[in-house]
């Protein structure tokens, strides 16, 4: 059953194998074209940006402009590391059941000398097995091409999905849904749009609702210090966040306000408080009157960069608990299905 | 290795109304009154009956096993089937049952074509009369 | 006593609002070659994939070979071989990958016999099976189930579309196997030539109920033509159910179900054709179904409740 189970989806193993060892040949020849772009900016006479001699102003320039557009063009790269393996899992996993129920070919499979559910256990641990492995060299060269082209900070919206094993997960969890999905609707079609509309809901959900929870926040305050330079007064704000931190908030809290995250209904009360008290006068040290006068102060809410590989584990068990339901499911629903 | 060639060549004609295995046994019973099976001859096995003639085989079983009761084949064990030595007296009688059905499916399409009871018997009388005469 | 290969007491199957099938009984007993007879949407197909646990009942019980078919259960499937009317293909698959499909889904696969039964048939193992013709894919199919060596053989309409010299082929390799192995066999069929050629028991489904089911041998028995003048017919004798009833400006005729002996009472009786029994059947109007042969003989005779 191992090999038929390889046999059935024999096309599709092939069509991705190759789509992926494209992708990750462009994916390398970038990440090493960007490496090489930061490591001459880095490098004598720009240093990063940090104190060069005028002379090179021109160079260090366009040099700095390169890396960035090297850089930028390919947060398309980070979409590459996460579309096609996902899109794997769903094809994978809406033909696992609804494809032989579409051709009626379960009417063959289902009366051999095999249980459904051995049946159904075996192809979907060959899909499985396939869909890991081939994360594999996708997972490991995304991991490196973030880390090489300094995709800061690492926990973020746009590149943590590509990065650590995220792409390995996500696909195994769109396998998943897939799977189940294709189970009740019973055609492979049906099954993959329904998947990658629940596959954007989720993903979104997860990012946005469920990654705040999974991981500890931080708060910092922010210090404001009135700067005079000629007849221009301004204000700057610091705050004691490390670099590379993933903010989840900014902005004025009263000060004897708890350690959740504000909504937006209370936020907007606190800008508005803070707009009525500015209209009498707008320098800088009417601000910090203001602020003063209604109790707020200046904050950050972070997660720290060294709770990345936490938030990686924490994630992925998330989506992985979530596949191993759905696939229970599926294998529950299949004894009773309708051939 | 080549196959000998069966004893007798069954046909099957499945909308005669004659049942499957009554055609066999008629079969079997017109070969040896025409001398074409004779005493000691093997029926072919019922495999080869199923390869000769699209048939269920319990059909030729009980063709088979008829014949034996009709005295004109009996069954040698791990052997087959064959033709009892003297068939010919036997074949006779056992075609009375076949006369008498014909008898019977030629008076009803009498009677559906309007002929009376004594219709029936004159016509009868005639062809018997007639038939008679070329005989002798 | 021996156990039947089908049994089912008031099966039933239900889409949405329609009956597929109702009150269904039946008890076929083994080393028979049943025919399943009846118009599209009879229920054939119904009955059959219930028999081969692809659909579960409504109501009512099937069991098969002596254990119950709407429970999972890999052994009693692999004791059974399933030919669909649809005749499903693995698409791009050629004839040795479906083989090793077979082989590596059943215990009791016999690889050589498989290869034999596509190899007299002039097919190569390495053809391409949506590549064939229908005939040559139903005797694949065929080959499908039948080498796994299974007892019973369920076929829905195994010879459908299929040209004379493919079915011929087709029912010739069955009755092989019958002939060698004993397999019981329960085929769904339009074709009545093959009920009397090949099938030693009938079911006649019409209408999602079962109006007969017996021996060949006693439905020629237990039915008569009964024929009288239509200016003076008689009183129909005792034990007769009538099935079907011809008229013309001089006759009528009856095609009756009886169960004591006839006496005659002044109609010519004679033996129907098969042919003509089953098309009685078919063509019979009822609102509830008549029941199948055993059953109604013992009303009759005043044995059941």
């Amino acid at each position: 059953m191992t090999w038929m189970s390889w046999r059935l989806q024999r096309s599709l193993y092939l069509f991705f194998v190759v789509a992926t060892a494209v992708v990750l040949g462009l994916t390398l020849s970038n990440g090493l074209h960007t490496a090489s772009l930061l490591h001459q900016w880095k490098a004598t006479p720009c240093h990063g940006g940090n104190g060069f001699n005028v002379r090179y102003q021109a160079y260090c320039h366009d040099l700095f402009n390169n890396y960035m557009h090297s850089r930028s063009a390919d947060q398309f790269y980070a979409l590459m590391a996460v579309v096609p393996l996902t899109l794997l899992g769903i094809l994978l996993g809406a033909n696992l059941v609804a494809g032989e129920i579409e051709s009626t070919t379960v009417r063959v499979a289902w009366t051999q000398s095999i249980t459904r559910r051995r049946w159904y256990a075996s192809k979907a641990a060959v899909a499985l097995a396939s869909l890991t492995a081939l994360s594999l060299p996708v997972c490991l060269t995304y991991t490196w091409w973030i880390a090489t082209v300094d995709f800061a900070p690492r926990i973020s919206s746009t590149t943590f999905a590509a990065d650590g094993w995220m792409p390995l997960v996500i696909a195994v969890f769109a396998f998943a849904l897939a799977t189940l999905i294709g189970v009740v609707l019973r055609r492979p079609g049906r099954a993959i749009a329904a998947t990658l509309l629940v596959m954007i809901l989720v993903t979104w959900a997860i990012q946005n609702e469920v990654r705040p929870h999974l991981v500890a926040h931080h708060w910092a305050s922010g210090v404001t210090t009135v700067v005079t330079k000629g007849d221009f007064t301004g204000a700057n704000v610091s705050f004691s966040t490390p670099p590379n931190s993933w903010i989840l908030f900014q902005g004025y809290v009263p000060t004897d306000w708890g350690h959740t995250v504000p909504t937006r209904g209370q936020t907007s009360r606190w800008n508005d408080e803070l707009a009525s008290c500015m209209s009498h006068g707008s320098s800088a040290n009417d601000f910090t009157t203001c602020v003063q006068r209604l109790g707020l102060r200046n904050v950050q809410v972070y997660v720290a960069d060294n709770e990345f590989w936490a938030l990686q584990m924490r994630e992925g068990a998330v989506y992985l608990a979530a596949a191993a339901l759905l696939l229970g499911a599926g294998l529950v629903l299949v004894r009773g299905a309708k051939a | 290795m080549t196959e000998k060639q069966p004893n007798i060549q069954f046909r099957l004609d499945p909308r005669s109304g004659v049942a499957p295995y009554r055609q066999l046994v008629e079969q079997v019973q017109r070969a040896v009154e025409l001398g074409r099976l004779r005493g000691g001859d093997q029926l072919p096995s019922v495999r080869e009956v199923v390869t000769q003639v699209t048939i269920n085989p319990n059909t030729v079983h009980r063709a088979y096993r008829e014949l034996e009761h009709l005295g004109l084949a009996e069954g040698r064990t791990g052997l087959g089937t064959f033709i009892t030595e003297h068939p010919g007296a036997l074949a006779a009688s056992a075609t009375h049952e076949e006369l008498a059905r014909d008898l019977r499916r030629w008076t009803r399409r009498a009677r559906a074509a309007g002929l009376s009871d004594e219709e029936l018997l004159t016509m009868a009388q005639r062809i018997i009369n007639r038939d008679q005469m070329v005989r002798t | 006593m021996t156990t039947p290969v089908l049994e089912t007491h008031q099966l039933a199957k239900r889409f949405a609002r329609t009956w597929a099938l109702r009150d269904c009984t039946l008890s076929i007993p083994p080393g028979r070659v049943v025919a399943l007879v009846g118009p599209n949407g009879a229920g054939k197909s119904t009955l059959l994939r219930m028999a081969a646990g692809l659909w579960r009942p409504t109501q009512g019980t099937i069991e098969v070979l002596g254990e119950r078919a709407d429970r999972e259960n890999s052994a009693l499937v692999g004791r059974i071989g399933y030919l669909d009317q649809e005749r499903p293909v693995y698409q791009g698959f050629r004839v040795d990958e479906l083989f090793r499909f077979g082989r590596a889904t059943n215990p009791t696969w016999d690889m050589d016999a498989a290869r034999a039964y596509v190899d007299q048939l002039g097919i190569s193992l390495r053809d391409r099976v949506n590549n064939l013709s229908s005939g040559q894919q139903a005797q694949v199919a065929l080959a499908m189930s039948l080498a796994k060596r299974p007892e019973l053989l369920i076929l829905d309409e195994p010879a459908a579309a299929l040209d004379p010299v493919a079915r011929e082929d087709l029912l010739r390799l069955l009755m092989r196997e019958v002939a060698e192995r004993r397999t019981s066999v329960i085929l769904s069929t339009h074709a009545l030539g093959d009920v009397a050629s090949i099938c030693d028991y009938l079911v006649i489904l019409s209408r999602s109920r079962v109006v007969l089911a017996d021996d060949l041998e006693f439905v020629g028995q237990s039915h008569r033509l009964l024929s009288a003048s239509s200016t003076a017919t008689p009183t129909l004798p005792d034990g007769v159910t009538v099935i079907g009833t011809r008229t013309s400006s001089r006759e009528v005729t009856h095609l009756a179900r009886t169960t004591l002996p006839l006496v005659d009472d002044g109609w010519q009786v004679s033996e129907p054709t098969l042919d003509e029994v089953i098309l009685a059947y078919l063509r019979h109007e009822t609102d509830h179904g008549v029941t199948p042969t055993h059953e109604l003989d013992q009303v009759l005779r005043g044995e059941a409740s």
